[in-house]
């Protein structure tokens, strides 16, 4: 038996935080707080750190809620250029997938960062979105790889 | 009455001669938003309208819409009134990006 799988979500890039959140809605909360720190020593504006944790929260909403049981495993990083990317995923899900939960939160996430992507499997849960910062020209954003 | 969830969320409701006054304060999201609903349907229960007041909210989320929404439909089903009549700037940013202002 696998004791400790290896990461979801491994990176090789420098400055990730990397948490492991149990299926708790009350953790919802305390992320969101990580994420506006963590993009607040950005280069964003109060706005954008706010939009920035509705975006986290609509990620770790619709993936707790497929994940049932299962823990989530999250990335947070300002990457080398001063995007803000977040990562997130569940091994095994138990949950449910609510198909109008999912539209909402796509929705929102859709205005709320620059690319996004939510992937349900039986096997895994994930998804991620990007964010430039908003003093970027549209030629810094095309120096930016998209989300894997 | 009041209904608190550590000091994040605050749900107030005064019960006037046919609607029920239901003013929220803090964060209403996946942890909140059933306190807003269980406030909701106690006053459609009661065969009274729901009058909302919003403009204490500082976050709202997919899952605090779906609590007003579903307060609605639950009044609409109950043939009582509802209304939003007052708001907050996270409540009007979330009802623009989800193409729901006007609903209420």
């Amino acid at each position: 038996m696998d004791h400790n799988p290896p990461s979801l979500l491994a990176t090789q890039r420098p400055h990730v935080m990397r948490l492991t959140v149990p299926p708790v809605i009350e953790l919802v909360r305390p992320v969101r707080l990580a994420v506006g720190g963590l993009a607040s020593t950005g280069d964003f504006t109060i706005e954008s750190v706010e939009e920035l944790q509705l975006a986290a929260n609509e990620l770790l909403v619709v993936l707790m809620t497929v994940a049932g049981d299962a823990e989530l495993e999250l990335q947070l990083e300002l990457d080398e250029l001063g995007a803000f990317r977040m990562e997130a995923a569940a091994r095994r899900p138990t949950g449910t997938v609510d198909d109008e939960l999912i539209a909402v939160s796509e929705r929102i996430l859709s205005v709320m960062a620059d690319e996004f992507r939510l992937e349900i499997e039986q096997d895994l849960a994930s998804g991620g979105f990007v964010r430039h910062p908003d003093t970027w020209s549209d030629e810094d954003v095309d120096r930016v790889d998209t989300i894997d | 009455m009041a209904a608190e969830h550590g000091t994040q969320f605050v749900v107030d409701s005064v019960e006037g001669a046919s609607d029920v006054h239901i003013s929220a304060t803090g964060e209403l999201d996946v942890a909140t938003a059933p306190k807003l609903e269980e406030a909701i349907i106690g006053a459609v229960r009661m065969g009274k309208g729901v009058s909302l007041d919003l403009s204490g909210i500082d976050f709202l989320d997919s899952t605090g819409l779906r609590a007003v929404l579903g307060g609605l439909r639950r009044a609409r089903a109950a043939e009582v009134h509802f209304s939003l009549d007052q708001t907050s700037p996270a409540v009007d940013r979330l009802l623009r990006v989800t193409g729901l202002v006007g609903e209420f």
